[in-house]
C-alpha cells in the first residue's frame, strides 16, 4: 500500500504540483461538482461503444486542461489490472458461449466494460485529487459539515505521528529482542506492535479533546469558514459542458429504454 | 475570579480520593504556584479548573469551583496538538473567537514575535524539537487572551534563553489583570516569580503562603520530591547529597565503542565522525541541546539505526549488519516513553516477556523476574494492569523489562522526563548500584546539572560533533 | 460524553485502522486488518458513531492515497454499525461477543463488498481470494456469488482476530475508559 506523499511531513496526497493547470485554478465547489454529473454520466453509459467514447472523453478533458502525461502515469497499475480483468472474464466469464479456444467473447466484453469504467473512475478521481490539495479538500469538507471536516483534518496532523509511534514501538520491542519469521510469529509481532500504540492513541485522544475544549472548539458554532466564492466567470463553460456530458447519456439511456 | 471550597475529586476505582477537600481563593492578577510532586494531584486541578474534569477525564467531582472568564492553559505533554504546522495551529485558535481578520492578523503577528515562532510557523509540529514545540504550546495558552490562564510544567523542555523572557511575560499579564496558576515540581525555576506559593501532597494542600515563609518548609518539601533549591536531584537515600567517585574505570575493550561515526538523515548529515566510548562499570552521560541528535547516537548504538560511515562495537564486536534483536543481545535500551512498548495486562507479564524473547530457559524466568521486582521495589505491583498504573510506575516498569536481562550495557534515553525530584533521585540510586557492581551505562539527558553530578564522563553532542567534557 | 472528545476517539479510530492495514501488509500477513479502529470506535462510541469512523476512513485514504476505496465505506461503515450494536446489546469483554462479531461480519461485510467489488473490479482483487472466486466461477455459474463466496472465508479469520484484539484492549483499558462504554448510568455529578 503507498503512503501518500508528503513534503516536510505534511500530507500532500495525490496532489500534484507540477502544473497551474486549468483544472488546477478551477475552484474547489466547481470541481466537485462537474466531478460528479461526469460520474454520473459515465454511470449511466449504456453499452459498450458508447462507454468507448465516454471513456476517451474523459480522459481527454482530465488530460489536457489538466496535468497533462502526469495523469496517464498514475492510470498505469489501474490499466494493468484492467487487462487482467479482461483475461480473466475471458477465461472464465461463465456467460461465455462464443468461444476461441480458451478465450470467450461475451466474458472479454464484460471484462471490457468494467476495465474502461474502471480506468474513467480513477481518471476522474484523480483529475479532482491531483489538482486539489488534500487540505483544501477537506476545508470544503467542513463548510458542509463542522465536525466532520474537522474529523479529517485532525487525522493530518495525527496520522504522521501515529507513524512515527509505530516505528518507535517497532524499534522498541526489536530491542527486547522480538523478531518474526513464521506466519505465528509474525502475527504475535503484530499484536505487539498495534496494542502499545492504540493504548497510546487513546490516552492522546483525551488530550485532543483537552485542546479542542481549551482552543475553544464547539463553543460559539456560528463561526464562518471562509470559502473562494464558487461560481466565478470563466468556468461556465466546463460546468456546461460537464451537464451536456451527463444530459446526452440520459437521453442516449432513456431512448434504449423505450426501444425495448 | 477563581474559587474553590472543598473540592473532592474521585477517580473511579480509586481508593484514595485524588483531590481531598481543596479550598482555594484567587484575585485577579495573582500567580499562584502550585508545587507538589508526582502524584500529588497538581495536574488533576488543573485540569478540574479547565473544566476537563469530568467531561473529558472521567471522575466523581464533589464540592464547588468557580472559574469566572475566558479560560487557557498549556497540557504536560506539550507533544499533543491538533493540525499539521504552527501556522494552522494557531490559526484555528483565533477563528474559533469572533474577531475580525485584521484583529486576528495583529493577534497573530503578536504571538509569532513574542515567542518566536517564524522559522517555525511552516514546518510540522511533530518535527519540532520539545523546547520549540513548548514554545507553540505556550504561545496558544494565550492566544484567545484568557484571563485565567493554567500551565502544568512549563519551564520543561524550554531552552534557558528563552525561560527568562517568558517568566517576564508571566509577570506582565499578570499586571493586566490575568489570573495564572502554574504547577510545577520544581519551585527553584520559578525563584524570579512574584507568586503565592500552594503546596499540594496526596491531594490536600499543605501549605499556603509566601515565597520567603516557604523556605521555613523546604526540609518537609525535599522528601515529598519537591525542588526546592535546585538541588533536589542528589539527594541519595537521606544521607543528603553524595558524591560518586568520578575516577576513570579503565579495562581491556571497552564495552561500547563508537568509532568515527557520521549518520546522514537523507542528505544532511547529523552527525560527523563521533567517537565515544563506554568502559566496564562506567556511568556516561551524553548531553546536547534540543534536537542535536542525542537519540540517534543512542539508537545507532543500539542497531537501530545503521551508520553512514564508521564502526559501532559492542564488547569488541561489530553490530554492523545485525538485526536489532541480535544487536541488543548484550545491551539493554530505554525509551523515553514506557508506553511506547508496554502490551502485556499484568506487569510481572510485561517485566518476563523480555527474556521469553531472549529464549531463556522458561524455568529460570519466574526467579528472575521476582529477584528484580524485588530489588526495584515493585513486589506489590506485579499483578496490577500497567495502564492502572501511573506514568511514573510505567516508566519503573519499562526499566524492569530492561534489567531483568542482566544486560552488560544499559542505553537509557532520558529516562528520569516528567519525574520528579524522589523518583529521579531513586532512579540514579539504582543506576549507580548497577554501575558500581561493574554495568556499563550510556544515559541521554537534557539535564546538566545531573549528568554533572552523578556521570563519570560526560560527552556533549552539539552541530554533529561530539566531545568529552569531562 | 463530550462531544470533543468523541470526536477525538473517531480521529484516533481512523488513525488505527490506517496504520493497523499498513502494519499487517508491511508484516506480510494474509489478512486485511483495517477494521480495527472501526471496531474500536463502535465499541466506544456505539452504532452510529462507528459507522462514521468506518466511512471516513475510506473517504480519508481514498482522498489522501487511493481514490478508489471509497466505494467500499460503505462496508466499513457497517462494520461499526453492526459491531456497535452488538457491543450496546452484550458489552464487549466475554469470549463469545467477538466470535460472533466474526461470523455475522464474514457474511454481512462480502454482502456489501462483493456487489461493490464486482461493479468496479469484475469481482476481482488482485490478491490470492482471485484465486478461489476463479474456482468458483468454474463451477458455479454466476458471478455475484462467486465473488460473495470467495470472501467470507478470509473476512471471517479477518474480522474476528480484529475483534478479539479490540475485546483484549477493551478488558485492559483502564477504568477509567471503561465507563466510556457505560454509556447510560454515569454517575459523575457536572461541576458548578
Amino acid at each position: 500500500m503507498t503512503e501518500g506523499n508528503s513534503e516536510n511531513g505534511i500530507m500532500t496526497g495525490l496532489y500534484y504540483e507540477g502544473t497551474k493547470s486549468f483544472w488546477h485554478r478551477a475552484p474547489v465547489k466547481t470541481k466537485l461538482f462537474c466531478s460528479a454529473l461526469l460520474l454520473l454520466g459515465l454511470v449511466l453509459s449504456v453499452n459498450i461503444s458508447i462507454l468507448v467514447v465516454n471513456t476517451l472523453f474523459l480522459l481527454t478533458l482530465a488530460v489536457v486542461p489538466g496535468p497533462g502525461i502526469a495523469l496517464l502515469r498514475r492510470l498505469k497499475p489501474f490499466v494493468f489490472f484492467s487487462l487482467f480483468i479482461v483475461l480473466f472474464h475471458s477465461l472464465l466469464n461463465p456467460a461465455n458461449t462464443t468461444t476461441w479456444g480458451w478465450l470467450g467473447w461475451e466474458g472479454f466484453l464484460y471484462g471490457s466494460t468494467v476495465a474502461l469504467r474502471l480506468v474513467s473512475i480513477v481518471g476522474l478521481a484523480q483529475l479532482f485529487l491531483m489538482t486539489t490539495p488534500p487540505g483544501v479538500v477537506f476545508r470544503y469538507f467542513s463548510s458542509w459539515h463542522r465536525d466532520m471536516g474537522l474529523i479529517m483534518l485532525l487525522l493530518m496532523g495525527f496520522l504522521p505521528v501515529l507513524k512515527e509511534e509505530m516505528t518507535t514501538t517497532m524499534q522498541a520491542q526489536q530491542t527486547r529482542g522480538l523478531h518474526w519469521q513464521t506466519l505465528l510469529e509474525r502475527l504475535q509481532a503484530y499484536l505487539t506492535m498495534i496494542i502499545p500504540v492504540i493504548i497510546k492513541s487513546l490516552y492522546r485522544a483525551q488530550g485532543m479533546a483537552s485542546l479542542l475544549l481549551l482552543r475553544g472548539y464547539g463553543e460559539n458554532q456560528d463561526v464562518q469558514t471562509h470559502f473562494t466564492p464558487a461560481w466565478t466567470k470563466g468556468y461556465y463553460w466546463i460546468v456546461a459542458l460537464s451537464s451536456c456530458f451527463c444530459a446526452a447519456n440520459l437521453v442516449i439511456l432513456l431512448r434504449s429504454r423505450l426501444m425495448h | 475570579m477563581l474559587s474553590i471550597q472543598s473540592l473532592i475529586v474521585n477517580y473511579p476505582l480509586k481508593q484514595q480520593p485524588a483531590l481531598n477537600n481543596v479550598s482555594l481563593e484567587l484575585e485577579a492578577g495573582e500567580i499562584l504556584l502550585l508545587i507538589g510532586g508526582n502524584g500529588s494531584g497538581k495536574s488533576t486541578l488543573l485540569h478540574c479548573l479547565a473544566g476537563l474534569i469530568p467531561g473529558i477525564y472521567r471522575a466523581d467531582v464533589k464540592g464547588s469551583c468557580h472559574v469566572k472568564g475566558l479560560v487557557g492553559m498549556a497540557l504536560q505533554d506539550s507533544d499533543v496538538f491538533l493540525l499539521p504546522t504552527p501556522e494552522e495551529e494557531l490559526n484555528f485558535i483565533l477563528q474559533n473567537q469572533s474577531l475580525t481578520s485584521e484583529k486576528r492578523q495583529q493577534k497573530m503577528d503578536q504571538l509569532i514575535s513574542t515567542f518566536h515562532l517564524t522559522p517555525l510557523l511552516k514546518r510540522t509540529i511533530h518535527t519540532l524539537s520539545g523546547g520549540e514545540r513548548q514554545r507553540l504550546a505556550l504561545a496558544a495558552a494565550i492566544a484567545s487572551n484568557p484571563v485565567i490562564l493554567f500551565l502544568d510544567e512549563p519551564l520543561a523542555q524550554l531552552d534557558s534563553s528563552f525561560t527568562t523572557e517568558f517568566i517576564q511575560l508571566l509577570q506582565n499579564l499578570a499586571s493586566f489583570g490575568t489570573t495564572i496558576i502554574i504547577s510545577t515540581t520544581f519551585s527553584s525555576q520559578y525563584e524570579p516569580l512574584k507568586a503565592k506559593y500552594c503546596w499540594l501532597h496526596e491531594g490536600q494542600i499543605v501549605w499556603q503562603g509566601s515565597k520567603i515563609n516557604f523556605q521555613g518548609k523546604w526540609g518537609q518539601a525535599r522528601s515529598a520530591g519537591i525542588d526546592v533549591d535546585g538541588k533536589g536531584l542528589f539527594i541519595r537515600k537521606g544521607n543528603n547529597e553524595t558524591t560518586y567517585q568520578k575516577e576513570k574505570a579503565t579495562g581491556a575493550i571497552p564495552v561500547l565503542a563508537l568509532e568515527d561515526v557520521s549518520y546522514s538523515y537523507g542528505d544532511t548529515f547529523i552527525m560527523q565522525e563521533v567517537n565515544l566510548s563506554v568502559m566496564s562499570g562506567e556511568f556516561v552521560a551524553l548531553t546536547g541541546p534540543n534536537g542535536s541528535g542525542k537519540s540517534t547516537l543512542l539508537k545507532l548504538a543500539a542497531g537501530i539505526l545503521n551508520p553512514y560511515s564508521g564502526t559501532i562495537l559492542i564488547k569488541g564486536k561489530n553490530i554492523a549488519g545485525l538485526s536489532i534483536a541480535e544487536a541488543t543481545a548484550e545491551s539493554g535500551f530505554l525509551f523515553q516513553n514506557p508506553d511506547n512498548q508496554i502490551f502485556q495486562d499484568k506487569v510481572i507479564k510485561e517485566v518476563a516477556w523480555g527474556l521469553k524473547m531472549r529464549k531463556l530457559n522458561q524455568e529460570l524466568i519466574p526467579n528472575r523476574v521476582a529477584k528484580w521486582l524485588k530489588r526495584l521495589q515493585m513486589e506489590q505491583m506485579a499483578e496490577e494492569h500497567p495502564y492502572s498504573l501511573t506514568k511514573t510506575d510505567r516508566q519503573w516498569v519499562a526499566l524492569a523489562g530492561v534489567l531483568v536481562r542482566e544486560p552488560s550495557l544499559l542505553l537509557l534515553d532520558e529516562p528520569t522526563h516528567g519525574m520528579d525530584c524522589a523518583s529521579t533521585a531513586r532512579f540514579m540510586d539504582v543506576i549507580m548500584e548497577l554501575a558500581e557492581a561493574g554495568t556499563s551505562v550510556l544515559m541521554v539527558t537534557h539535564h546538566q546539572e545531573l549528568a554533572e553530578h552523578y556521570a563519570h564522563r560526560i560527552y556533549d553532542l552539539k552541530h554533529g560533533t561530539c566531545r568529552q567534557v569531562r | 460524553m463530550d462531544k470533543r472528545l468523541k470526536i477525538a476517539i473517531i480521529v484516533v479510530g481512523i488513525g488505527i485502522n490506517i496504520v493497523g492495514g499498513t502494519l499487517a501488509s508491511a508484516l506480510k500477513l494474509p489478512l486485511f486488518l483495517d477494521t480495527i479502529g472501526t471496531i474500536l470506535a463502535a465499541v466506544l462510541l456505539g452504532p452510529w458513531l462507528g459507522a462514521l469512523t468506518g466511512l471516513l476512513s475510506n473517504i480519508f485514504q481514498g482522498v489522501v492515497t487511493n481514490p478508489v476505496t471509497i466505494p467500499f465505506a460503505l462496508v466499513n461503515g457497517a462494520v461499526g454499525l453492526i459491531v456497535g450494536f452488538i457491543a450496546l446489546k452484550r458489552g464487549f469483554e466475554d469470549y463469545v461477543t467477538p466470535l460472533l462479531v466474526g461470523l455475522i461480519l464474514a457474511i454481512v461485510a462480502p454482502l456489501i463488498g462483493s456487489p461493490i467489488a464486482v461493479y468496479v473490479f469484475g469481482g476481482l482483487t488482485g490478491g490470492g481470494v482471485d484465486i478461489l472466486y476463479g474456482i468458483l466461477l468454474g463451477s458455479s455459474e454466476r458471478i455475484f456469488s462467486s465473488a460473495f463466496l470467495a470472501r467470507i472465508p478470509t473476512n471471517f479469520v479477518d474480522k474476528t482476530i480484529s475483534a478479539y484484539l479490540v475485546m483484549f484492549i477493551v478488558r485492559s483499558l483502564p477504568v477509567q475508559w471503561k465507563m466510556l462504554t457505560e454509556r447510560k448510568n454515569s454517575k459523575t455529578t457536572p461541576v458548578e
